[in-house]
């Protein structure tokens, strides 16, 4: 997909946002929001509604001014010659309904500073990518609203971004072109463009995401890399799936049935590898043996009911 | 400034290529068709009417028959009236009977029935027979009168008198009124009602266009706040740039329309002249100083009233509630219309000058004043000077009005928070 002009240092944040402030009235919507995005990295952006999601990607955009605080991206400040390297997909879609797919994309890929001719090759790429050849004469409007969707994608992409913010970008899609997005976010992400995930699917973020940015009433509440934050979360754990329940094994201090498995809670220096030896010591059938990582959404409703407390 | 060139040819593109647009500017294009094929009918069933100078006695069938009888005698003896009888289109039939002639009128076959008393030459005097009492405003015709004079002053002072004497007897004067300077000289444009008629329909030309042109920009950005396109469009572009891009398109596309309705208008006076005998001069057209004024005054006129309503598209939601707070502009624009009368009596009155100063009156009143010859070159320079500043106001306010609200969904600012804006607050 190519992501133009990226970062030669893979090191350094292509969008570094810190102490980020925006009030709205006597409301605070972003209080003291800092985050950082390397090249060929997806970092999710969750929270609940009216967390401040949209305010803080307005601002990391340019198009809300921060009250305080400040976004730096490709190690300058955000002027419009470096939004010209952004890439957007809103939540909410904006395509012109009456223009053909193609104009669509010419005219926001030379907002974007793309010379004419090249858009057009480019947006020819992408609706064969995302196989939307066959509708490149229709009108928007036209569109059933998975197509739309992929539409809005490419608009996102047209101008070759190093910078991309996908909020919400799989909403509408069936599970093929979801697919098919998120092959395409690993292609970008594999070609060095830093990428922001905004969303409520979790699972999503577990997916694609390397890092997650966790904000509630404008805070950000969880900041790091997603398999961190689960081992932070699993409280020590684990999960087997055996056919006899783990009854009387040293170190594990309680147990429950949970689906096909048992989540062990185990003593505090109690290794999981002692547990498991002593599981396979007894005759246990063992088909899967984990650390009883809480899944994401989980942690999400946990973070945020301590947060809201 | 290269952005705003992009916004600028996408939306005169976006706006012209709009199905509602193309009609609305071939709306008049179509009627000046419609017009010249009336008058060419009309030329051509007027040709077939004619009688011609050698008609045989028998009368043509559109002819208009008058009876007479005449009771006069002449220093010859003979009665006074008795050649001459066909005068144009009308023919006069002599009764040596009035109650015959009485008869004809009462029976349809005479339109009209005149009575030449015997003491005519020294009374004038002409009896009229009707069949019914005459209405409060016919004074008999004019046609039918000017038939009478005709046929009355040719038998009176044929062969005595010059064919030129003759015709000053039937029309003693054609009235011309020539305006002078204030030098003394003859007025530049003596072919007033051209400027005046032009200026006239360049006025509603204006309020037509400038209002469509706006009304699409209020549109456009309604609909991008509906769709959120205005958020795609904002991580690009500055409100700023954005804004005078759309002003610029749109304006163009406002004088496109400008340009396709007179060059229509033009063509329908060359052809109509053609086809109606009637002597057209491109060289009476307006003058170069007037015509130029009268773009100033499309253009900033336009800017003024497409900035405002940019203003309101931008802090609305939807097009119902951008429709209605439009009124606020739109009726002080077009209130000069209201006064039209007496602007037309005097362009130059203190209200038609007050008008003139006031930037979102001037446009219209000016373009009036100027077609009537009642705008100084001093009023006017005043009056652009101060249109331009209302312009940059307006932009500059607009401007602080887009970056506040381009984004803003769900009720309108309240009215405190919004003049906090406007004030930079």
């Amino acid at each position: 997909m190519t992501a133009r002009r990226p970062s030669p240092d893979l090191n350094s944040p292509i969008v570094e946002a810190s102490g980020l402030w925006k009030r709205f009235g006597d409301r605070a919507a972003v209080r003291d929001v800092s985050l950082a995005v390397r090249p060929g990295e997806i970092v999710g952006l969750v929270g609940p509604n009216g967390a401040g999601k949209t305010t803080t990607i307005r601002m990391l955009l340019g198009i809300v001014r921060p009250d305080a605080g400040g976004v730096s991206v490709f190690g300058g400040e955000l002027s419009l010659a470096a939004r010209e390297r952004i890439g957007y997909l809103p939540e909410e879609r904006g395509l012109y309904q009456g223009l053909r797919l193609l104009p669509n994309l010419c005219y926001l890929a030379e907002l974007r500073g793309m010379p004419r001719e090249r858009a057009l090759r480019r947006a020819d790429v992408l609706l064969a990518r995302l196989g939307l050849e066959p509708h490149r004469r229709k009108r928007v409007r036209e569109l059933s609203r998975g197509l739309g969707q992929l539409t809005q994608f490419a608009a996102a992409l047209v101008h070759e971004p190093a910078f991309i913010v996908l909020d919400e970008p799989f909403s509408g899609l069936d599970p093929v072109n979801a697919r098919l997005m998120k092959d395409v976010v690993a292609e970008l992400r594999a070609e060095g463009a830093a990428i922001i995930f905004s969303t409520h699917q979790m699972t999503d973020v577990e997916e694609i995401c390397d890092r997650v940015l966790m904000v509630n009433e404008g805070r950000v509440v969880l900041d790091g890399a997603l398999s961190e934050i689960k081992r932070a979360f699993s409280g020590g754990g684990v999960f087997v799936a055996a056919d006899q329940a783990p009854d009387a094994i040293d170190g594990v201090t309680d147990w429950r049935r949970d689906g096909a498995g048992y989540v062990l809670a185990l003593a505090d220096g109690c290794a999981p590898e002692a547990v498991l030896r002593a599981l396979l010591d007894r005759g246990a059938k063992i088909d899967r043996f984990e650390l009883a990582a809480p899944s994401l959404e989980e942690i999400f409703l946990r973070v945020v009911e301590q947060d809201d407390a | 400034m290269r952005k705003t060139w992009l916004v600028a040819r996408h939306e005169f593109s976006v706006t012209t290529g709009r199905l509602s647009y193309r009609a609305f500017v071939a709306l008049v294009p179509a009627l000046v068709i419609l017009g010249l094929a009336a008058a060419a009918i009309f030329q051509a069933v007027g040709a077939d009417d004619a009688p011609g100078d050698d008609a045989p006695s028998a009368a043509p069938a559109a002819e208009t028959l008058f009876g007479y009888v005449d009771r006069t005698i002449g220093a010859d003896g003979q009665p006074l009236f008795s050649r001459f009888w066909q005068q144009a289109d009308t023919r006069f039939t002599l009764y040596a009977d009035e109650q015959a002639a009485t008869r004809d009128l009462l029976a349809g076959r005479i339109e009209r029935l005149f009575i030449f008393p015997a003491d005519f030459l020294a009374t004038g005097r002409i009896v009229e027979m009707r069949e019914e009492r005459p209405g409060l405003f016919d004074s008999g015709g004019f046609g039918g009168n000017n038939a009478l004079r005709r046929f009355v002053a040719q038998n009176l002072f044929d062969g005595q008198v010059s064919a030129d004497l003759l015709d000053r007897a039937v029309t003693p004067y054609r009235l011309s009124v020539v305006e002078v300077s204030d030098s003394g000289a003859p007025a530049d444009d003596d072919d007033g009602i051209i400027d005046t008629l032009l200026f006239m329909a360049v006025g509603v030309l204006f309020i037509v266009s400038a209002f469509t042109a706006s009304g699409y920009l209020l549109q456009g950005l309604t609909e991008e706040k509906e769709n959120r396109m205005m958020e795609v469009l904002l991580s690009s572009i500055d409100p700023e740039h954005l804004m005078y891009g759309k002003l610029i398109g749109l304006g163009a596309a406002g004088l496109a329309q400008i340009a396709v309705w007179a060059a229509s208008l033009v063509a329908l006076a060359l052809a109509l002249g053609a086809i109606m005998d009637w002597p057209i001069d491109l060289a009476r057209l307006p003058s170069l100083g007037n015509a130029a004024a009268a773009l100033a005054y499309f253009v900033l006129g336009y800017a003024l009233i497409g900035a405002s309503l940019a203003a309101i598209g931008a802090i609305t939601t939807n097009q119902r509630q951008a429709s209605n707070i439009t009124a606020l502009v739109i009726v002080p624009a077009i209130a000069p219309m209201w006064f039209m009368f007496t602007l037309l009596e005097n362009p130059d009155s203190t209200l038609a000058r007050t008008l003139s100063f006031i930037p979102i009156t001037a446009p219209v009143t000016s373009l009036m004043r100027l077609g009537l010859g009642g705008m100084s070159g001093w009023d006017v320079a005043l009056s652009l000077a101060i249109l331009a500043a209302g312009v940059a106001a307006a932009i500059a306010l607009t401007a602080r009005v887009f970056r506040a609200y381009l984004l803003t969904y769900g009720q309108p600012p309240r009215l405190g928070h919004l003049l906090r804006t406007l004030r930079g607050g």
